[in-house]
């Protein structure tokens, strides 16, 4: 599927703005009680310090940040999720990282984050970050040239470049897009409206839709079963930090993605 | 006039240097810290799943002269902490604490061999400051921020952010839902459950 064909072309501007409408006024409403955490930081330093401080505008109504209205189908999928990622995909990972040298699985993250240079460069442009989007350019040229199609990080190694995460969920947020509300997906994980409209977006870009339905689904699979292999025991030590998992989860993707945002 | 500039421009660099010195006592506070654990983790006299308990007592020592509970007590709980008694307070940062450790203990085994790097600090304002770390993790530098306030010339820990994400602020979500959808009550239990469970 080519994203510039009639049909797609309408059907992702009207992902935008639909994205845009949803998320703008709830931004909006948002900003009088929830402002950027540098700032909350500054303001309850300006409040005075004495031993009853009052730390709610350091840290903002914890709720408010992000509402949940369909917490019961987020609770069930974050649930699906946890089995799924605990019986399936971690013991997936484990026994391919103990045939698969570490090196290797470098080489097919190299391989994936190259080859999703699209995604990146078009939302640096989306916003406006020239610089970046000269350095995705860059790197995308000497990976795929010296770095053997993206199995090595050439350009990483010669310090051209820092790779930084893109997508258009930030995009949106860079143009002052909340988040809308909180949405778990199946196999996904926790996101939100905004970063919905993105993941979708993002996939008009995104090369490997451009295979067919059989190849897309297994390069993905297979991309995050690797990338599962560096973070193995990461979401088992979150889960143990946390008194509410799902909560604790929740905060952390809003957290996450604001700081992402922000960069 | 040329003497009142020079003079401004030589207090400026005084007042320069002497923020610089002070910029850098937070980290040294914090570095000093790690070291130990570090050290203690590193020690081969320490090695081993049987000396385990000594080696987590030693760290619980550590983290608890560098990490102000009852300041993460008092964030996190944010207004519920108002109407707590001062014995209930006591009782909430015991456990509390008790949970934190267990978390950054577990970490800390996990991270053994890796390297802090210290890469800035940030005055906030009243003897609160950011120190901006990274440590490096299997694939990537993971930036760590510790927020340290200086109370009668001892620093403390009272919030660190991994990635951007807070500790405090993740608690205080958590603490928030727990207590709103049960109780006050509900919540230390099922923090005593939980400290109970993972000490076994």
């Amino acid at each position: 599927m080519n994203p510039f064909t009639p049909p797609f072309a309408i059907f992702t501007a009207l992902a935008v703005i639909l994205a845009l409408a949803f998320c703008l006024p709830c931004s909006l409403a948002g900003e009088t009680d929830m402002p950027p955490p540098a700032m909350m930081i500054a303001q309850a330093d300006a409040a005075g310090d004495t031993d009853d401080e009052d730390y709610e505008n350091e840290y903002g109504d914890a709720d408010e940040g992000l509402s949940d209205p369909l917490y019961h189908w987020n609770y069930a999928w974050h649930v699906f999720n946890d089995r799924v990622y605990l019986w399936l995909l971690e013991p997936t990972a484990k026994g391919y990282s103990a045939v698969m040298p570490e090196q290797t699985r470098g080489c097919v993250r190299n391989f994936f984050d190259n080859a999703m240079m699209p995604v990146r460069f078009a939302n640096c442009l989306l916003q406006a970050k020239g610089r970046a989007a000269v350095d995705e350019l860059t790197a995308f040229a000497v990976n795929t040239t010296v770095g053997i199609v993206g199995f090595r990080n050439a350009a990483e190694d010669m310090l051209l470049y820092e790779p930084q995460s893109e997508d258009l969920g930030q995009t949106f947020g860079t143009w002052g897009a909340g988040h809308g509300i909180y949405l778990v997906w199946p196999v996904i994980g926790p996101s939100s409206l905004r970063d919905t409209f993105g993941i979708v977006g993002d996939s008009f870009v995104s090369p490997i839709n451009r295979l067919s339905t059989n190849w897309n689904i297994g390069l993905r699979t297979y991309d995050v079963v690797n990338d599962t292999t560096f973070r193995i025991g990461e979401y088992e030590r979150v889960k143990q930090a946390a008194i509410d998992p799902y909560s604790s989860l929740r905060d952390i993707y809003v957290q996450y993605r604001d700081r992402q945002v922000a960069e | 006039m040329k003497m009142t500039f020079r003079s401004i421009l030589a207090l400026s660099c005084i007042f320069a240097a002497s923020m610089q010195s002070l910029a850098g006592e937070a980290s040294n506070a914090l570095a000093v810290s790690v070291d130990k654990i570090f050290a203690i983790l590193g020690d081969p006299e320490m090695k081993g799943d049987e000396r385990k308990a000594e080696r987590h007592s030693q760290i619980r020592v550590v983290l608890g002269e560098v990490f102000d509970y009852e300041e993460i007590s008092k964030r996190a709980l944010g207004k519920e902490w108002k109407k707590l008694n001062d014995e209930q307070r006591t009782e909430f940062i015991g456990v509390f604490s008790q949970l934190l450790e267990n978390t950054y203990m577990s970490a800390f085994e996990k991270y053994s061999s890796e390297e802090v790097k210290y890469e800035s600090e940030r005055e906030l304002g009243k003897g609160k400051f950011v120190v901006a770390t990274k440590v490096a993790s299997a694939s990537k530098m993971i930036p760590i921020h510790y927020n340290l306030m200086n109370r009668g010339g001892s620093w403390s820990i009272y919030d660190v952010k991994i990635e951007g994400v807070g500790l405090v602020k993740n608690y205080r979500t958590q603490f928030r839902k727990v207590i709103s959808k049960k109780s006050y009550a509900a919540l230390v239990k099922q923090l005593e459950e939980k400290v109970a469970k993972d000490s076994q």
